[in-house]
């Protein structure tokens, strides 16, 4: 039965194959536009003279022109995963736990996927953590072609989470990255792009 | 990928009678040139072998594609680990179906166990290993005093995707990138030793390939780029030597928690378009079958003194 599931969930990702390009990535997931409407815009606006640009390190965001909004989540996730340590990609043994994706969705998966470690938790503590995620999402969303904005911390913090040594609640997590895709497949910010 | 369920099943099928659970794990040693010179190890041609060479101590995360073997050993893994999980469950629900209709404490409700959630974890992580930066085959300078650390891995035969310069030490973590954006892996054959030479060095990369590995790349104006010196000594030449094979290897999950990158574009076998890894071998070799023209064997390359 599993492997039913499995069998079914490759096909997609063979019909995804096109030319000698190596996909990984779980079939991405859909939105009804009502769904994706219901998904609160948030507000971007500040006085970017007021922050200092060193600010910038910590609290931006991502764009890319002519993105529609289950490719941005798509990517989002992706690059959430692979900063934070979470499995993502399918590989064709993981049969469990593409089972548990088909259910739940790409999170599930990656449950206890993770291999800790208390001592270098304890060495490097959370903020170690948390500045190789940063470095791990600009290099991720660099690669995928997103342009990386500043923003002010409040209106960061309002749609983003920082994550060390603990973990994002699950429905957290999902809620806010579905925020960071409306603003990376919404309208261009005009703010400068920074460095990626 | 439908094949390899196919064989995933058929393996499972052919494993379901009872069978102890084995260790899933990439056998491997380390060999010495002195081991081999006093003959307390030897080269054998039922085994693979990975040679490697830098001007500085190395450490290189390997992962082996699991074949069948794997696959069904970790499938029974799984089933026993899962039964196990079950049985529990079943004994923790009755005593609090017991419990609560006695009017008792109950405590917690036991959290179900299913199919479709229980996890042993990835099989991946466990064929996943590092060579180096201790164990050196051979270390010296050579004649024009450049000073050279060598590797030789004995491996079980199969395909072998870098995973990065990642370091893992059981007690502290992980240490180092992963090229889990973009890799490249090659195939290790028995009675052969597989030369990746001092590829993981990366001088055979430009500036502008090596921005392509991560954003926080600096050019450094004192690197040397030069070609890739996939030789052998001649100390091992009891069994042949061949030029690994490259391939392209798409994105991998990042196991270890560490920084994330990607190999930089490799001509002839890798390149991206955005994210999107791409088989560049594979285009050429579907261009070689359109047009009818015959493919190349693996390169053998002659051992060399150092």
């Amino acid at each position: 039965m599993r492997f039913a599931v499995l069998a079914a969930l490759l096909l997609p990702l063979a019909g995804v194959a096109k030319a000698q390009a190596i996909k990984s990535e779980p079939p991405q997931e859909t939105f009804a536009p009502d769904e994706i409407a219901a998904i609160a815009m948030p507000a971007l606006d500040f006085d970017y003279a007021s922050v200092k640009p060193k600010d910038f390190e910590k609290y931006f965001y991502f764009h890319r022109p002519d993105t529609d909004f289950e490719t941005a989540y798509a990517d989002i996730t992706e690059c959430d995963s692979l900063g934070s340590g979470i499995n993502y990609y399918m590989r064709a043994s993981d049969w469990q736990i593409q089972s548990a994706m088909a259910q739940y969705g790409p999170l599930a998966g990656g449950v206890g996927g993770m291999i800790g470690s208390a001592l270098a938790d304890a060495i490097f503590g959370s903020a170690e953590r948390r500045r190789l995620k940063r470095m791990n999402l600009r290099n991720c969303m660099h690669f995928k072609g997103y342009d990386r904005y500043g923003l002010e911390k409040d209106l960061w913090q309002a749609f983003h989470f920082e994550e060390g040594l603990s973990r994002e609640n699950a429905d957290d997590r999902v809620a806010a990255l579905k925020q960071q895709a409306r603003v990376a497949s919404g309208p261009k910010p005009t703010t400068e792009v920074l460095q990626p | 990928m439908i094949r390899i369920a196919a064989i995933a099943a058929a393996a499972y099928l052919a494993a379901a009678a009872p069978a102890a659970a084995q260790d899933i794990e990439v056998e491997r040693q380390p060999i010495e040139l002195k081991n081999l010179e006093k003959g307390k190890q030897a080269l054998d041609p039922a085994r693979g072998y990975i040679f490697l060479s830098a001007p500085g101590r190395l450490n290189a995360m390997f992962l082996k594609t699991p074949d069948a073997d794997d696959i069904a050993a970790f499938e029974i893994e799984w089933r026993e680990e899962y039964e196990k999980a079950q049985a529990k469950y079943e004994k923790r629900m009755a005593s609090y179906k017991s419990k609560a209709a006695k009017g008792r404490p109950t405590g917690k409700k036991p959290e179900e166990v299913s199919e479709e959630t229980f996890s042993i974890g990835q099989l991946e992580t466990r064929l996943l290993f590092a060579l180096g930066p201790q164990y050196v085959f051979d270390k010296g300078k050579d004649a024009s005093g450049e000073k050279y650390y060598q590797y030789l891995h004995e491996v079980d035969p199969g395909t072998y995707t870098y995973y990065g310069p990642v370091m893992v030490d059981p007690s502290a973590g992980a240490f180092g990138s992963c090229y889990c954006m973009g890799s490249f892996k090659f195939e290790v054959k028995a009675g052969a030793i597989t030369s990746l030479g001092d590829f993981l060095t990366e001088s055979w990369a430009d500036d502008a390939a090596m921005k392509k590995t991560s954003v926080f790349f600096e050019a450094d104006p004192e690197r040397v780029q030069k070609p890739t010196d996939w030789s052998v000594p001649a100390s091992l030449d009891a069994l042949p030597s061949v030029k690994a094979d490259l391939r392209a290897a798409g994105k991998i999950n990042n196991f270890y928690r560490v920084t994330i990158m990607r190999s930089p574009p490799i001509p002839g076998v890798l390149r991206y378009e955005r994210d999107v890894v791409i088989d560049v071998k594979a285009e050429a070799e579907a261009e070689t079958a359109k047009t009818g023209e015959a493919g190349t064997a693996q390169e053998e390359i002659s051992p060399t003194l150092q």
